[in-house]
Protein backbone atom coordinates (compact mmCIF):
# COMPACT_ATOMS: atom_id res chain seq x y z
CA UNK A 1 0.00 0.00 0.00
CA UNK A 2 1.12 2.85 -1.17
CA UNK A 3 1.44 6.44 0.75
CA UNK A 4 -0.76 8.12 -1.44
CA UNK A 5 -3.35 5.12 -0.63
CA UNK A 6 -2.69 5.28 3.16
CA UNK A 7 -3.29 9.22 2.57
CA UNK A 8 -6.41 8.78 1.11
CA UNK A 9 -8.11 5.95 2.99
CA UNK A 10 -7.12 7.36 7.02
CA UNK A 11 -6.06 10.75 6.60
CA UNK A 12 -8.40 12.50 3.76
CA UNK A 13 -11.53 12.91 5.91
CA UNK A 14 -10.78 14.00 9.31
CA UNK A 15 -13.74 11.71 10.40
CA UNK A 16 -11.88 8.96 9.27
CA UNK A 17 -8.80 10.04 10.96
CA UNK A 18 -9.63 10.61 14.44
CA UNK A 19 -12.18 7.21 13.68
CA UNK A 20 -8.82 4.74 13.51
CA UNK A 21 -7.18 6.54 15.83
CA UNK A 22 -9.91 5.92 18.84
CA UNK A 23 -9.92 2.25 17.06
CA UNK A 24 -6.08 1.29 17.17
CA UNK A 25 -6.52 2.41 20.43
CA UNK A 26 -9.02 0.57 21.70
CA UNK A 27 -7.02 -2.66 19.68
CA UNK A 28 -4.54 -1.83 20.91
CA UNK A 29 -5.28 -1.82 24.75
CA UNK A 30 -5.85 -5.16 25.09
CA UNK A 31 -3.22 -6.35 22.64
CA UNK A 32 -0.20 -4.16 24.66
CA UNK A 33 -1.29 -5.37 28.29
CA UNK A 34 -1.64 -9.63 26.89
CA UNK A 35 1.73 -8.78 25.50
CA UNK A 36 3.36 -7.65 28.39
CA UNK A 37 1.66 -9.40 30.80
CA UNK A 38 2.77 -12.58 28.77
CA UNK A 39 6.71 -11.48 28.91
CA UNK A 40 6.18 -10.66 32.65
CA UNK A 41 4.94 -13.84 33.88
CA UNK A 42 7.70 -15.67 31.52
CA UNK A 43 10.05 -13.42 33.06
CA UNK A 44 8.98 -14.56 36.39
CA UNK A 45 8.10 -18.27 36.04
CA UNK A 46 8.32 -19.88 39.22
CA UNK A 47 8.23 -16.89 41.66
CA UNK A 48 4.46 -16.23 40.42
CA UNK A 49 1.39 -16.84 42.89
CA UNK A 50 -0.10 -19.58 40.62
CA UNK A 51 3.37 -21.50 40.56
CA UNK A 52 4.27 -21.03 43.96
CA UNK A 53 0.55 -22.27 44.85
CA UNK A 54 1.18 -25.15 42.86
CA UNK A 55 4.48 -25.82 44.84
CA UNK A 56 2.25 -25.61 48.32
CA UNK A 57 -0.44 -27.69 47.07
CA UNK A 58 2.43 -30.24 46.24
CA UNK A 59 3.86 -30.30 49.80
CA UNK A 60 1.18 -30.20 51.43
CA UNK A 61 -0.01 -33.73 49.76
CA UNK A 62 3.83 -35.13 50.23
CA UNK A 63 2.95 -34.24 54.23
CA UNK A 64 -0.90 -35.58 53.96
CA UNK A 65 1.16 -39.20 52.33
CA UNK A 66 3.23 -38.83 55.55
CA UNK A 67 0.67 -38.48 58.09
CA UNK A 68 -0.76 -41.53 56.88
CA UNK B 1 -57.29 36.86 -19.00
CA UNK B 2 -53.77 38.44 -17.77
CA UNK B 3 -50.82 35.94 -18.81
CA UNK B 4 -47.99 37.57 -17.15
CA UNK B 5 -46.37 36.82 -14.17
CA UNK B 6 -46.87 39.83 -11.75
CA UNK B 7 -44.27 39.60 -9.47
CA UNK B 8 -41.84 36.39 -7.90
CA UNK B 9 -43.28 34.22 -6.10
CA UNK B 10 -40.42 32.96 -3.41
CA UNK B 11 -40.58 30.28 -1.51
CA UNK B 12 -39.09 29.39 1.58
CA UNK B 13 -37.26 26.26 2.18
CA UNK B 14 -37.88 24.04 5.38
CA UNK B 15 -35.04 24.95 7.63
CA UNK B 16 -34.23 24.71 11.33
CA UNK B 17 -31.33 27.61 11.95
CA UNK B 18 -29.14 26.81 9.03
CA UNK B 19 -29.86 22.97 8.42
CA UNK B 20 -32.23 22.08 5.44
CA UNK B 21 -33.34 18.57 4.81
CA UNK B 22 -30.91 19.56 1.53
CA UNK B 23 -27.45 20.23 3.38
CA UNK B 24 -28.05 17.85 5.66
CA UNK B 25 -28.28 15.12 2.74
CA UNK B 26 -24.94 16.27 1.45
CA UNK B 27 -23.25 16.45 5.22
CA UNK B 28 -25.04 12.44 6.27
CA UNK B 29 -21.77 10.76 4.94
CA UNK B 30 -19.83 12.58 6.94
CA UNK B 31 -21.80 12.75 10.09
CA UNK B 32 -22.14 8.96 9.88
CA UNK B 33 -18.14 8.52 9.47
CA UNK B 34 -18.35 11.21 12.72
CA UNK B 35 -20.78 8.99 14.30
CA UNK B 36 -18.75 5.82 13.73
CA UNK B 37 -15.25 7.79 15.43
CA UNK B 38 -17.62 9.10 18.39
CA UNK B 39 -18.49 5.24 18.80
CA UNK B 40 -15.01 4.34 18.72
CA UNK B 41 -13.97 7.02 21.01
CA UNK B 42 -16.83 5.74 23.75
CA UNK B 43 -15.60 2.11 23.39
CA UNK B 44 -11.82 3.25 24.13
CA UNK B 45 -13.08 5.49 27.24
CA UNK B 46 -15.21 2.60 28.45
CA UNK B 47 -13.09 -0.41 28.19
CA UNK B 48 -12.71 0.10 31.79
CA UNK B 49 -16.30 0.04 33.03
CA UNK B 50 -17.28 -3.17 34.29
CA UNK B 51 -21.18 -2.51 33.05
CA UNK B 52 -19.48 -2.12 29.62
CA UNK B 53 -17.31 -5.29 29.70
CA UNK B 54 -20.32 -7.48 30.86
CA UNK B 55 -22.57 -5.92 28.43
CA UNK B 56 -20.47 -5.71 25.40
CA UNK B 57 -16.71 -6.49 25.39
CA UNK B 58 -16.75 -9.84 27.08
CA UNK B 59 -18.78 -10.74 23.79
CA UNK B 60 -16.47 -9.90 21.38
CA UNK B 61 -15.40 -12.96 18.78
CA UNK B 62 -11.91 -12.53 19.28
CA UNK B 63 -10.21 -10.29 22.05
CA UNK B 64 -13.73 -10.76 24.38
CA UNK B 65 -11.54 -13.44 26.39
CA UNK B 66 -9.38 -10.39 27.38
CA UNK B 67 -12.27 -8.54 29.73
CA UNK B 68 -12.95 -12.27 31.18
CA UNK B 69 -11.40 -12.48 34.67
CA UNK B 70 -11.46 -15.81 36.06
CA UNK B 71 -10.26 -15.83 40.47
CA UNK B 72 -10.70 -19.05 41.96
CA UNK B 73 -12.74 -18.91 45.37
CA UNK B 74 -9.77 -19.95 47.07
CA UNK B 75 -7.78 -16.63 45.86
CA UNK B 76 -10.00 -14.51 46.18
CA UNK B 77 -9.67 -11.51 49.48
CA UNK B 78 -12.80 -11.18 50.05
Amino acid sequence: MSFATIYRVFFKRNAVFVGTIFAAGFVFQPLFDSGITSWYEAHNKGKLWKDVKAQLQLVGDEEAADDE
Amino acid sequence: MVAYVSQLAFKTVPHFGKISTKNLASYAPNLMLWGGAWASCVAVYTSGWPIFQDTFYKKLPYFGSYWVKEVLPEDKQY
